[in-house]
């Protein structure tokens, strides 16, 4: 099913200079601005830095240039174009954080939420898992966010550069997760469905909170149904992997990038 | 020419040597433990708030301080005490009463089931046995169930697995349930919960009550030790009532309730060699200490008072001053049954960030009192 992302550029701008920064998430946009030349490329001139790790990117800001911080691992760091790497962050007219707020990784969940259990949805494990209130769930979550990678980086980010900073949601789960073996949070939880939306909504609100503080602008999530239903459709996925998310998915993050530095407006 | 039975007698027995020309605010050899608190000894604390002093200094002191019910990682520090975490060794909140002790002993190892669980407030619903370690409370009664269940489970391995029980003993007055008998560390209708008359009876332990029910609690945990001994330091909290519901003056009414629980706790250490006494409130609270102890409400304790208080009993039981050993409290000292070990020592609170519900009853009463 072929879907309208919310938020579609029709108009003409000046090309705009833009790097895009983040984990694996970040592939279906590479993949896309490579083969959509026509919609995006003719306004954005992207460059992209990737290093894998769901929590990243690991990554800083050192003497005005874009880096992989010391958890990265040096092997897995790409440039595209390779050149970029010496570029001074400055030179672009905004730097997007792609994939920001992991909260869970179908086979590994995240370790703060997995060592506490959630009475309200329904737990199935039995053990010495200690209980907390969703009220402490949620700051939980919330300072198991905040020291993450992709968050430090982006308040690092946020200091040095005085350009347009832009974050992208990382991406629901897809929609057929519940029929797939081995998610964690299915054999943790009989509501497994209810407590993933309860994580995504404290991801979505903390996203939310610290771009506001930060002065960034966080991307609605690129398709009008999405915040609602809280999982990605399947054809919207990566069918090899269920995990990350396909080049249609990333050509309408593009264009929403496009559309908030063309217009200042969140695309959704 | 015989002697008299004084004549003997060190200093410190004398009023004039021992308190009136005593050099330093605490009196000399005011506190002689009967039994050394070994670094290896296995911590157990409960109590009123003063008690979150103990724990926070035999922490800080390097001793093994239980803790079965450990912040989860990584709620932010400064969060743990509005979740009731790194108070005491498990998450009951405030201990107030010897009838409160005895009680959740019961729920541990007799299947006591309390008549009510939940309380509620705004919608949220709260253990009423520790409406104090939920802020914004529970989504449904059968939240706070699970919750509860889960903290006995936590509560019967800590008695089980502890060395040395440290209780600080604070008020005589409770609020119990008519039916159940259950005493309430707050008054219904205060953090929690609907005040009813009919339902809910004032209550002031006697001497006789009080002594039994730690008589009892012992007899329950030895019971279910199977004889592996324990040892009890009991302490009373120097903090004055907030308000009293009996018909006095609450300043007789404060004066009566310490010297009770004091009598008690005399009682204790006189019959038992297992039994302690660490005098807390006499070092703040005697009136010729060369510096008043309390802040200007004239109830909470100074960080002056506390720091002498505990410097008095740490002195007893180690070389080490807790100044000296601030914060190098290895991380096995907050030992779980797992042996698991948090993954970071927590920042220390302040000493104004007691968690007290009788405090926020002061916030209630307003200007009444």
């Amino acid at each position: 099913m072929r879907r309208v992302p919310s938020g579609a550029v029709g108009r003409r701008n000046p090309l705009k200079e833009v790097l895009i920064a983040g984990n694996s998430q970040l592939g279906a946009l590479r993949n896309a601005y490579l083969l959509d030349k026509d919609v995006v490329s003719a306004r954005l001139d992207i460059t992209f830095f990737a290093t894998p790790g769901g929590s990243g990117p690991y990554m800083a800001v050192e003497n005005g240039r874009l880096v992989a911080s010391d958890r990265a691992d040096p092997n897995r760091v790409f440039w595209s174009p390779a050149k970029a790497s010496e570029r001074p962050i400055d030179s672009y007219d905004a730097v997007v954080v792609s994939a920001l707020g992991f909260i869970d990784g179908f086979t590994n969940d995240l370790p703060a939420a997995a060592r506490v259990r959630l009475s309200t949805f329904k737990p199935l494990d039995r053990g010495t898992v200690p209980f907390v209130s969703e009220a402490c769930f949620r700051e939980l979550i919330r300072a198991a966010l905040s020291i993450q990678p992709g968050f430090i980086f982006l308040r690092n980010l946020r200091q040095v550069y005085k350009g347009e900073v832009i974050v992208q949601p990382f991406p629901y789960h897809p929609s057929g997760v519940t029929r797939r073996t081995g998610w964690q949070i299915a054999s943790r939880y009989d509501d497994s469905i209810g407590y993933y939306k309860f994580l995504s909504k404290i991801k979505d609100s903390y996203l939310s909170q610290t771009c506001n503080s930060l002065g960034a602008t966080l991307l609605d999530y690129p398709y009008a149904d999405l915040r609602s239903t809280m999982f990605t459709p399947e054809d919207l996925v990566d069918p090899t992997d269920f995990v990350h998310p396909n080049t249609e998915y990333g050509a309408a993050v593009l264009q929403q990038i496009a559309e908030v530095l063309a217009t200042g407006e969140k695309g959704s | 020419m015989s002697r008299n039975p004084y004549e003997d007698l060190p200093p410190d027995r004398f009023w004039k040597h021992g308190v009136a020309t005593a050099s330093s605010s605490a009196p000399p050899n005011l506190y002689c433990a009967k039994w050394k608190i070994e670094k290896s000894d296995r911590i157990a604390t409960a109590g009123s708030c003063f008690a979150q002093h103990i724990s926070r200094h035999l922490k800080q002191g390097g001793f093994s301080l239980l803790d079965v019910e450990p912040p989860p990682i990584p709620l932010p520090v400064e969060r743990h005490h509005a979740y009731g975490y790194s108070l005491y060794s498990a998450r009951y909140g405030n201990i107030y009463t010897s009838r409160q002790l005895l009680q959740i002993a019961r729920e541990a190892f007799e299947g006591f089931t309390p008549s009510e669980v939940a309380w509620t407030k705004r919608g949220a619903f709260y253990d009423c046995f520790r409406p104090g370690v939920e802020p914004v409370g529970l989504s449904s009664p059968l939240e706070v169930a699970d919750h509860r269940r889960y903290h006995i489970e936590r509560v019967r391995d800590l008695f089980l697995s502890m060395d040395i029980f440290i209780f600080t003993l604070g008020l005589t007055e409770c609020w119990i349930n008519s039916s159940g008998g259950e005493a309430y560390p707050t008054v219904p209708g205060s953090i929690a919960g609907t005040f009813d008359p009919d339902r809910y009876v004032f209550k002031n332990l006697t001497f006789g009550e009080i002594y039994k029910d730690i008589l009892r609690f012992r007899e329950i945990i030895d019971a279910a030790r199977g004889g592996r001994p324990f040892r009890i330091l009991l302490t009373v909290s120097p903090v004055p009532l907030t308000a009293t519901a009996s018909d006095q003056h609450v300043l007789q009414a404060t004066i009566y309730s310490k010297s009770v629980l004091r009598a008690v706790a005399g009682q204790l250490q006189s019959e038992f060699d297992e039994i302690d006494y660490y005098p807390s409130y006499e070092i703040i609270t005697h009136p010729w200490a060369t510096r008043d102890f309390f802040e200007s409400n004239k109830r909470t304790v100074s960080s002056q008072g506390v720091a002498l208080a505990m410097k008095t009993f740490m002195d007893e039981h180690t070389t080490l001053r807790p100044s000296a050993t601030l914060g190098a409290a290895p991380a096995s000292a907050l030992a779980t049954r797992s042996g698991d070990v948090p993954e970071h020592s927590p920042r220390e609170a302040g000493e104004s960030d007691l968690k007290c519900e009788e405090y926020l009853l002061e916030q209630w009463a307003g200007e009444t009192r």
